[in-house]
């Protein structure tokens, strides 16, 4: 490999040289390095017009292209490759359809062979091409850390001197951009560099948070005020299931307070949030443990806790939870929604299901004196997909494919036009900045699409390269281009996204500050925390629902200690420490 | 003296087994022979079971190794037992290895129906009406086990379920969680399953009734013999080596309770009762490409199965002279 | 042999019911009727729900009619250009594969039955035994691989079309049904083993002929797995992984989308759509069960050999 790329350097800067007329100057450096710069310099000249043909009018990509090898040195090339729809749906579309795709293919002259999977065929796909050596050049989509970390010697390793740094130097400025730590946060615990990452970064954006909303019409109904402590809250529930709270004349069909722990993030655990326990980012499990001031705390066995459950039974025995909560499906839970029939319950937004946003206000309690409430969530939310892209280790074309994925990443443009398709249509630009364009729903050809069906069939989402923060104001959801102008948007109760976007700055100083920043880490731990994963959280899971439907005595809270010991809780705890500590 | 005598004995007996194996080669040979055709018409079966079940059998062995696709089958770490002592060690194990049990057993109730249906709808002289009947108990089969799911939560809801309902009528409580209680999930799961497969596992025993000889009948009718005499006395028996076989093979499958439907219907209430083998397998490689862990315990699995049916099939061929063997 | 085949005529001659056939009868209708009630409110249900709107579906209302008619999920299903060649191709290796696996499977279940044929006790053993171990996805993988079948539809009619349990019950549907006595008649006769086969154990077969159609078909029909793991080609994709989907997509983190109007159309559309996926789904092999159950029908065997 070492050699390939030295001699494709070599060439590519014999081939600038001779074409420019220049260069030559830096011959003390190593060779590679030299002919990176070179190319660099005269980049501009030789990647000629096909991009900026294909671009249109506007010049997207070609003349601000710094890879340092010529556009087209690759032409010709054709690479094998396995792909799957952005992880928000799950949509099929032809990947030789998108415009990014043939911008792509005209600008650099590689060929892309395609294999377009659903992601359930994908995780079984993935696996057989793995066990079975028959690998294509590269998984553009994630396959997951453990396999990766599983079979690392199957996955060429980019950390080799010079090889991003001459075939990718686009993709590794927003490395740069991206990540703290840049590089170094990329690498395996070995020191290799097995994936590079696709996606969005967001700050301040909880995604995995659902929100305790309360119907404001029934408080109103029911003649009460916002309730502020768990006390307040039991005696406006108990009003809620004693009165016609949705008003349709049944004062017995009303289910004060509804959950689904089966769907989504609609979840009992985060009524723990009132008594000062959060979930800090990782699935159901992550209620079962803190960071405060860098260290792994144990919450499963706190006073809290039991506060937190003992208060939750008193809810269920006097009929005001949902009683179907534990068992039912999202189905079910949506179609309770969609009938009035919850007055507490969790949410995405207070727009979830089409409902409105005037009706449901953030309920925020402390549920315990002393004990301060926290939200779900981090501050510091990492949306990128660190695995976003992994290449064979038999590969022969390692090059051309970090070429090609750095020419789609060489300017904003681009890397937008991979996001979300071609400009004019769901962004476009304005004074040299990007943004969002809700021109395209007055334009009769997409009259009957949605975002998100353009997203899916113009652009690669998430599966396609690495945006930057920069890249274009994501953040701040009202401003959209509305006739080519930049316009802040009056704010829409039905459109979902900006009520979250709403509640998600309201809620800021609730959500926690510490927490794991998620890492590479060792197979054989990983593993061993599954094992104990496996036993321990249906065991506290289920001692959580027993104890809500039938309380709890000491008897039965002292077996749940002794339970937790030997699940091996205290093990569990111990290696989030490590993992904090960066010890795996 | 005594020696020579006995030793010529033992050689004419010798001779004699020696003289009665060529003969019965020989024999073979013969019927070899004969009955060409008849190995021409298990030629394509055996091709196919060599090809894909012998040809890959050697994977049995990742149940043994530490797997890593990187090292391919033959060259990843030899581990012998350790993932099944890995299983049996874990804290749940017993209370697994008895629900699956507990299932298994409980879902052998299920056997007896298809006869009965059958039996009855063979019975059934109105052919439309016994062709409707037929059609409708079969369909079950064909619905998802998602939907099974979703229309068990709903009929047993507490909230408004037709079950609830039902009990209600009779002047029973009618908010029972069923879905939530770990003592119904068992109930739930196993009649569930005779609803679904009941007429779908008929059919093969209405297709051996069609072999029962009608004259018996009619002889037997001319005896005084009334219905139930003729099912016991003929019915049943012209088809009990087929009930026998499929009796065998049921029990072939005793540790065999599918993930997908006990999946579903689990919930953190009712795990007590519903973690079994195959939903703590497909957990565990939900979480992590464990592929050595989820072969060798499905190969425990299937060994206690194979014993079973082994046992099964000497006990029915001792008892009733009908086995797979 | 000239009386091979019987008539079911003659066993209409009536005798008076007595009191105990009719008990009998009762308890049998009794049991049938509460049967078909009980099978088919549920199945009645999901008709239902596949054309009624989304709200009152999960609720848990009594739904003994259509409420609110909607066609959504048909439309969502049908708009869909993949339907109809996934139809396609199901049809293909329905077809192919239950013709295939029938003729491999009754060929082999009746060499099986025979009494007179050296080695099939081992090698029946060797069969039983891939019943229970197996080499796993990956080993099998390679040989398929190997063999030159990956992404064809040849290895979608091969694959999983015969099974050693279907091999076992026609095996000993064979052995009850096709008596010693007629193979020793026919040999006498100077039968071969072809005439044999061909001119009485097919005739006396076709019920478990029937039944193994119906086995096999069904199995084809519904299988999805082998077409995930062995099929990279859209073109080539059964109904099935077309339809699930189709389900996937709509269940999958609807929240993530970006208007509310696109949100609640999902949402609508997921319980509807399950249910007409469904009734699309199994219409079609429902249909091939009428034409089985011909071959149910009593007396179509012979008497015996006994004259």
């Amino acid at each position: 490999m070492r050699k390939q790329i030295l001699a494709a350097a070599l060439a590519a800067g014999m081939t600038v040289s001779l074409l420019a007329g220049c260069g030559g100057g830096n011959q003390t450096q190593t060779q590679t390095t030299t002919a990176a710069t070179t190319a660099a310099t005269t980049a501009a000249q030789t990647t000629a017009a096909p991009a900026q043909q294909a671009a249109g009018e506007e010049t997207t990509a070609a003349q601000e292209t710094t890879d340092g090898i010529p556009v087209d040195y690759f032409a010709g090339t054709v690479l094998e490759i396995y792909t799957k729809p952005a992880a928000s749906n799950d949509i099929v579309t032809d990947p030789n359809q998108k415009e990014i795709y043939k911008l792509a293919e005209e600008a650099t002259g590689i060929h892309v062979n395609w294999t377009m999977l659903t992601s359930e065929a994908w995780s079984e796909q993935v696996n057989l091409k793995l066990a079975s050596g028959d690998m294509p050049d590269a998984f553009l989509s994630s396959i997951g850390d453990s396999k990766i970390s599983d079979n690392i010697e199957l996955f060429y390793d980019l950390s080799e001197e010079g090889l991003l740094e001459t075939y990718a130097p686009n993709f590794l400025t927003t490395v740069e951009e991206v990540y703290p730590e840049g590089l170094e946060s990329l690498r395996w615990p070995d020191g290799s560099i097995r994936a590079l990452p696709t996606g969005r970064p967001e700050t301040e954006y909880s995604e995995n948070t659902w929100f305790p909303m309360i119907n404001k019409r029934w408080l109103e109904n029911v003649n009460m005020e916002m309730p502020t402590t768990a006390d307040e809250l039991y005696e406006v529930l108990c009003a809620f299931r004693d009165q016609d709270a949705n008003g349709n004349g049944d004062p017995n069909d009303e289910i004060p307070f509804g959950f689904a722990n089966k769907h989504g993030l609609a979840h009992i655990h985060n009524s723990a949030n009132y008594f000062g326990i959060a979930n800090a980012k990782d699935g159901d499990s992550g209620h079962y443990k803190m960071v405060k001031n860098g260290v792994v705390t144990p919450t499963a066995d706190t006073e809290e806790w039991r506060a937190w459950l003992e208060y939750m039974h008193k809810l269920m025995a006097d009929g005001l939870l949902d009683v179907e909560g534990f068992s039912q499906s999202g189905d079910e839970w949506t179609a309770k929604v969609n009938q009035d029939l919850y007055g507490v319950t969790y949410m995405f937004s207070p727009t979830h299901l089409g409902l409105d946003f005037n009706e449901w206000e953030f309920l925020w309690i402390q549920g315990m004196e002393g004990v301060e409430p926290v939200l779900d969530g981090n501050k510091y939310y990492d949306t990128t997909v660190k695995t976003g892209l992994t290449i064979s280790a038999d590969s022969k074309n390692v090059p051309a494919l970090l070429h090609w994925y750095n020419w789609m990443a060489s300017t904003r443009q681009l890397k937008m036009t991979a996001f979300l398709g071609e400009k004019g249509i769901l962004w476009d630009e304005y004074e040299g900045e990007i943004y969002l364009s809700d021109d395209w729903k007055n334009k009769p050809e997409f009259a009957n699409e949605t975002a998100s069906t353009l997203t899916n069939n113009r652009g690669a989402g998430g599966t396609s390269v690495l945006l930057s923060l920069d890249d274009y104001a994501y953040d701040d959801r009202n401003t959209h281009l509305v006739n080519g102008v930049p316009m802040v948007l009056e704010f829409n109760p039905k459109d979902s996204t900006q009520s979250r976007s709403k509640l998600v700055k309201q809620t800021l100083d609730l959500l926690q500050d510490e927490y794991i920043f998620p890492r590479f880490q060792d197979p054989d731990a990983v593993s061993e925390r599954t094992f104990i994963e496996t036993d321990l959280m249906p065991m506290i899971d289920n001692y959580i629902s027993t104890s809500i439907m039938d309380g709890i005595t000491d008897e039965s809270w002292n077996a749940y200690l002794k339970d937790l010991e030997t699940y091996g809780y205290y093990d569990w705890i111990e290696w989030y420490q490590k993992s904090l500590d960066g010890e795996l | 003296m005594r020696n020579g005598r006995r030793g010529r004995r033992v050689k004419s007996f010798v001779n004699q087994q020696a003289a009665q194996k060529i003969r019965k080669r020989a024999k073979t040979w013969k019927l070899m022979k004969k009955n060409w055709l008849l190995y021409m018409f298990l030629l394509p079966a055996a091709l196919y079971i060599a090809i894909f079940h012998y040809g890959p059998m050697y994977g049995l062995q990742i149940a043994f190794r530490d797997y890593k696709a990187v090292n391919g089958i033959w060259g990843s770490k030899w581990v012998g037992l350790k993932w099944i002592t890995t299983f049996m060690n874990t804290p749940r194990f017993w209370m697994i290895f008895k629900n699956t049990l507990k299932i298994s057993l409980y879902s052998l109730i299920s056997f007896p129906f298809p006869i009965i249906l059958a039996v009855f709808l063979n019975n059934v002289r109105n052919v439309r009406r016994k062709k409707f009947v037929q059609t409708v108990t079969y369909m079950p089969h064909f619905i998802s086990t998602v939907v099974l799911v979703g229309m068990l939560s709903l009929f047993f809801s507490p909230r408004n379920g037709i079950v609830n309902m039902l009990v209600g009528l009779f002047g029973g409580p009618t908010d029972t969680y069923f879905m939530g209680r770990a003592d119904y999930f068992s109930h739930i799961y196993v009649w569930s399953g005779i609803w679904q497969s009941m007429g779908w596992g008929s059919i093969i025993y209405v297709a051996a009734l069609t072999g029962v000889d009608q004259e018996l009948h009619d002889a037997a009718q001319v005896d005084g013999a009334n219905k139930l005499q003729r099912i016991w006395h003929i019915d049943i028996p012209s088809i009990l080596p087929t009930i026998i076989i499929m009796l065998i093979l049921r029990l072939g499958h005793i540790m065999g309770v599918g993930y997908e439907k006990v999946y579903l219907m689990q919930n953190s209430l009712n795990i007590t009762s519903s973690e079994v083998i195959s939903t703590y397998v497909y957990k565990m490689g939900l979480q992590n490409q464990k592929f050595s862990y989820s072969a060798a315990i499905g190969l425990f699995n299937n060994v206690i199965n194979f014993i079973v049916l082994i046992i099964a099939n000497k006990t029915a061929d001792k008892v009733s002279g009908s086995s797979l063997w | 042999m000239q009386r091979m085949i019987r008539t079911r005529g003659r066993s209409a001659n009536r005798i008076r019911q007595s009191w105990d056939n009719r008990l009998f009868d009762a308890l049998a209708n009794t049991f049938l009727i509460l049967l078909t009630i009980v099978t088919i409110y549920p199945l009645w249900f999901i008709l239902v729900a596949s054309f009624t709107d989304y709200k009152l579906i999960n609720a848990g209302t009594l739904l003994l009619y259509p409420k609110g008619f909607h066609l959504m999920g048909y439309e969502k299903v049908f708009a869909d250009w993949r339907i109809w060649s996934g139809y396609m191709n199901t049809l293909i290796y329905t077809v192919g594969g239950t013709a295939f696996g029938a003729i491999v499977t009754i060929l082999a279940g009746y060499a099986f039955s025979r009494k007179d044929l050296p080695g099939s006790g081992i090698l029946m053993k060797l069969f039983i035994f891939t019943m229970y171990f197996g080499g796993g996805l990956v080993p099998t993988y390679l040989m398929v691989k190997n063999l030159g079948l990956l992404d064809t539809r040849l290895l979608m009619i091969l694959q999983s079309s015969i099974s050693v349990h279907n091999i076992i019950v026609v095996r000993s549907f064979m052995k009850t049904n096709i008596p010693d006595e007629l193979l020793d008649a026919a040999t006498i006769d100077g039968c071969g083993n072809g005439t044999f086969f061909v001119s009485i154990v097919m005739p006396l077969s076709k019920a478990i002929f029937a039944v193994m159609i119906l086995y096999i078909a069904v199995s084809h029909w519904n299988s999805y797995f082998n077409a995930l793991i062995y099929l990279t080609d859209r073109n080539k994709y059964p109904l099935q992984v077309f339809l699930r989907e189709i389900l996937l997509q709509t269940a999958q983190n609807h929240e993530i989308a970006e208007d509310a109007e696109a949100v609640l159309e999902m949402q609508q559309m997921v319980a509807t759509i399950r249910y007409s996926v469904i009734v699309v789904s199994t219409a079609p092999i429902l249909c091939v069960y009428p034409f089985i159950q011909k071959y149910f029908v009593k007396g179509v065997m012979i008497g015996s050999v006994k004259g």
